[in-house]
């Protein structure tokens, strides 16, 4: 079997205050191939970001990891440690709240040429007409417009899509991706996925979709992870689990949405 | 279908910014000449997305908002602008369960004085008496008396919004006005509030004004859907017919734009 | 209003119980009478007999510092006590009022902050006569200003709350939302400024004692103690020293009393 872009392997993250830690991530395995569109699906509670967080080397303060995260064969935060691999250009994020994610006091140009500058080098002028070209691949109107921009000029759809650039500006191989649309209008949000499926395509980039939304999951994702209470509780090709899950937990999730329950009838057992 | 609640012509201007020396604001109409009703016992949606005004027509018939034009009639009785520390019958005849996580209730109190607070407003019952009324309301909505003396951080979001359930229940209301009461909760939680509205709704005939921006909830729970765009309503009409053959292009993408499985 | 014992509580508990004891007790445990005056041991150094020394007339200073206490406290808790309740009163209320009434209240309010305080307790005392008393009712108004702008600060974000809208739904009229939800939700916020006020009350005491608008000698109010000792305090360093380390203590057990208050008060470090 070919080695998978990223390789997690039986991760534990314990967080919680020295005497109250306790194991939000219980032990997971989880597989994402070059190209592919994974998604790991959740409740609150279920240890997702949790796992995101861990593969960018972003826990917070106190929290323990024990396993392996491969990423390209090789363990990934000694090669983030030495370099060889790095957050923005091998690996891009996407965060769910735009407006903490950007600074405010900054330019949305001056942020997204900030990593071109200094990963690759390019002159102020080269960044920029990345970055508008960038922009423009995500649908952005007027791209010259939103470069000079503060976030806060922008609306929700127009900062969303201003970070989905930022994440695909340096042709990662994987972007990790946390409810980036959960804070957007549903139109807003429909948008925004078709321009992560269609460039994560175009650009052969993976991603890892961390959601709780079953529908976003069925349209978006070739496979799925499905997290419950810190494991991994069913996993395979997407269209497969959510339209015969085999697992009592992915089918009570299943049957918990409004649409599959009878018009004005109970949707739980009774 | 008795009439209950009828908004006519609503209107709400906001003003923004300073007044400029010649006079005049610039203005932000929130809601534009907004007419719907709601029947005894009728679940009505209100689905848009943001800005489109929902939320302050929620406001308006909550008495929160004055409004700039229009009325609002309920149960045949104008109640525009009335005042509601001065009517208590349309106080108590008119509540609201707001979206959770944070704010929706005071963090300093136990549950149950959260729960029972309609009772120490209109000064109805003795505390031991407030505190019984609290325990059977947290029964009716399937949490128990352990919970009583728990604070709202101790909570999940989905026993925190049954909580604010049970005390709009307090008043036995004719309109219950649910403001995206499941939009910050998990699935699993979302179904079990979704299912104890159904049932609430079954038992009581209380008349449920669902504001959500949430398609499927709507055509799930609800008789009547108007879908909403800047102050507006674009579409509105039977619930089923408008999640399946929505006619207007707003209401179509609307309801296209929401993923669902199996399509 | 749930109240839980944590470190800091009781720290401060025990340092301020001390030195509330003493100020009760001070007849009881103080060695010497605080105005003993003993012309043979003017100005000495702290020793078995005056562990803290003696003053320019051969007073006890361990006597008279443990005498100062009542005074002392006294006094910056009144003026505490007059500002924050007066400041929560005014600044509540213009919160929730709104509109007009609120920028005229706020204006006037910042008028007051913008006195001098110390020309108007110079006016005042000379209309009123110098006491601690007047001091206390001075600063205490004075301080009003502060607290009210906290506590309106506060109260526009709170009655934004979902809790506070649905209660004014519910029919809840003014005075119930600020007695039930405003002033209990604020209150943690005040009590912090409370302590760090009554280390603040204490020094501004001392120093218009220093003028004479306060107390009044052989009064053995800390900050006048103090002030007596400027003359002295290159050489006799006890002078200052001793009654200073009482102002510190106090002002600490002060701080720590907020601290632990703050944390006690908070719902959410009750244990479930």
């Amino acid at each position: 079997m070919s080695a998978a872009l990223l390789q997690i392997e039986d991760l534990r993250v314990r967080v919680g205050q020295s005497r109250r830690q306790f194991e939000a991530v219980r032990g997971i395995t989880l597989r994402v191939e070059t190209g592919e569109i994974a998604g790991l699906i959740g409740e609150s509670g279920s240890g997702k970001s949790l796992t995101a967080a861990a593969v960018l080397g972003l826990l917070p303060q106190g929290a323990g990891l024990t396993g392996r995260i491969l990423f390209e064969g090789a363990d990934l935060h000694a090669s983030l440690r030495s370099g060889t691999v790095r957050l923005g250009r091998d690996i891009g994020f996407v965060p769910q709240e735009p407006m903490s994610a950007l600074n405010p006091t900054l330019r949305v140009g001056h942020q997204l040429t900030m990593p071109l500058r200094y990963h690759e080098r390019l002159s102020r002028r080269d960044a920029m007409a990345r970055a508008c070209a960038m922009l423009e691949r995500m649908q952005v109107a007027d791209a010259r417009r939103v470069l000079a921009a503060y976030p806060f000029e922008l609306s929700g759809g127009l900062r969303q899509r201003a970070l989905l650039a930022n994440a695909f500006l340096m042709k990662p191989k994987l972007i990790i991706a946390d409810e980036p649309t959960t804070a957007l209008d549903v139109t807003v949000q429909s948008e925004v996925l078709t321009l992560l499926k269609n460039n994560a395509r175009e650009l052969n980039t993976a991603v890892l979709f961390i959601t709780h939304n079953m529908g976003v999951v069925w349209h978006l994702c070739d496979t799925v992870n499905v997290m419950q209470a810190g494991v991994i509780v069913e996993h395979g090709r997407s269209r497969d689990v959510l339209s015969n899950p085999q697992n009592a937990y992915t089918q009570t999730l299943r049957a918990s949405l409004p649409e599959q329950a009878g018009y004005r009838q109970r949707i739980g057992a009774a | 279908m008795r009439e209950l609640l009828n908004v006519i012509g609503l209107g709400v201007d906001f003003s923004l910014g300073s007044q400029t020396l010649f006079g005049g604001r610039r203005k932000l109409v929130a809601l534009d000449e907004l007419s719907l009703t709601v029947g005894e016992g009728e679940c009505v949606g209100v689905v848009g997305e943001s800005g489109s005004g929902k939320s302050t027509l929620g406001a308006c018939i909550l008495g929160l908002v004055d409004p700039t034009r229009g009325a609002i009639r309920f149960d045949g009785r104008d109640v525009t602008r009335l005042r509601r520390d001065r009517n208590p019958d349309v106080a108590k005849a008119i509540q609201i369960v707001f979206q959770d996580p944070s704010g929706s209730l005071d963090p300093r109190l136990p549950v149950w004085q959260s729960v029972a607070e309609s009772f120490e407003i209109h000064a109805s019952l003795r505390r031991s008496e407030r505190r019984d009324a609290a325990a059977a309301l947290m029964r009716s909505v399937g949490l128990g008396e352990d919970m009583l003396d728990r604070f709202p951080h101790a909570l999940s979001g989905g026993q925190r919004q049954r909580v604010a359930i049970a005390r709009a229940l307090a008043t036995k209301p004719r309109l219950i006005v649910l403001d995206e009461p499941t939009s910050a909760l998990d699935m699993t939680v979302q179904a079990q509030v979704l299912d104890l509205l159904l049932d609430i709704q079954e038992r009581t005939r209380v008349s449920y004004l669902l504001i959500t921006h949430d398609m499927a909830v709507a055509g799930h729970l609800c008789h009547r859907i108007a879908v909403m765009r800047s102050g507006r309503i674009e579409e509105s009409g039977d619930a089923r017919k408008i999640v399946t053959e929505p006619e207007t292009p707003y209401a179509r993408a609307l309801v296209n734009a929401t993923p669902r499985l199996g399509a | 209003m749930t109240l839980r014992l944590n470190a800091s509580l009781v720290a401060a508990l025990l340092i301020l119980g001390s030195i509330v004891f003493v100020a009760l007790f001070a007849g009881v445990v103080a060695p010497y009478s605080p105005n003993a005056i003993d012309a043979a041991h003017i100005l000495e150094p702290p020793s078995w007999h005056h562990p803290a020394g003696t003053d320019e007339v051969g007073r006890d200073l361990f006597s008279r510092i443990l005498f100062g206490a009542r005074p002392s406290l006294l006094v910056a808790f009144s003026i505490v006590a007059l500002a924050s309740t007066g400041g929560v009163i005014v600044g509540c209320a213009s919160g929730l009022a709104g509109g007009l009434i609120d920028t005229i209240v706020m204006r006037l309010v910042e008028l007051v902050m913008a006195l001098p305080g110390l020309v108007i307790a110079l006016a005042l005392a000379a209309a009123l006569g110098p006491s601690l008393v007047n001091l206390a009712i001075v600063l205490g108004l004075l301080g009003i200003p502060f607290y009210a702008r906290v506590a309106r600060a506060e109260t526009l974000s709170l009655r934004e709350r979902a809790y506070v809208r649905g209660a004014r739904t519910m029919g809840a009229g003014t005075l119930f939302v600020m007695r039930r939800h405003i002033v209990p939700n604020l209150l943690p916020t005040v009590i912090i400024f409370m302590s760090l006020g009554l280390s603040g009350a204490l020094l501004g005491a001392s120093a218009l004692s220093f003028i004479g608008l306060g107390a009044q000698p052989p009064l053995a109010e800390w900050g006048a103690l103090v002030n007596a000792s400027r003359t002295y305090m290159l050489d006799q360093w006890w002078y200052a020293a001793f009654p200073g380390a009482a102002v510190a203590v106090t002002s600490f057990g002060f701080t720590l009393l907020g601290d632990g208050l703050r944390d006690a008060l908070d719902p959410k470090n009750v244990k479930a």
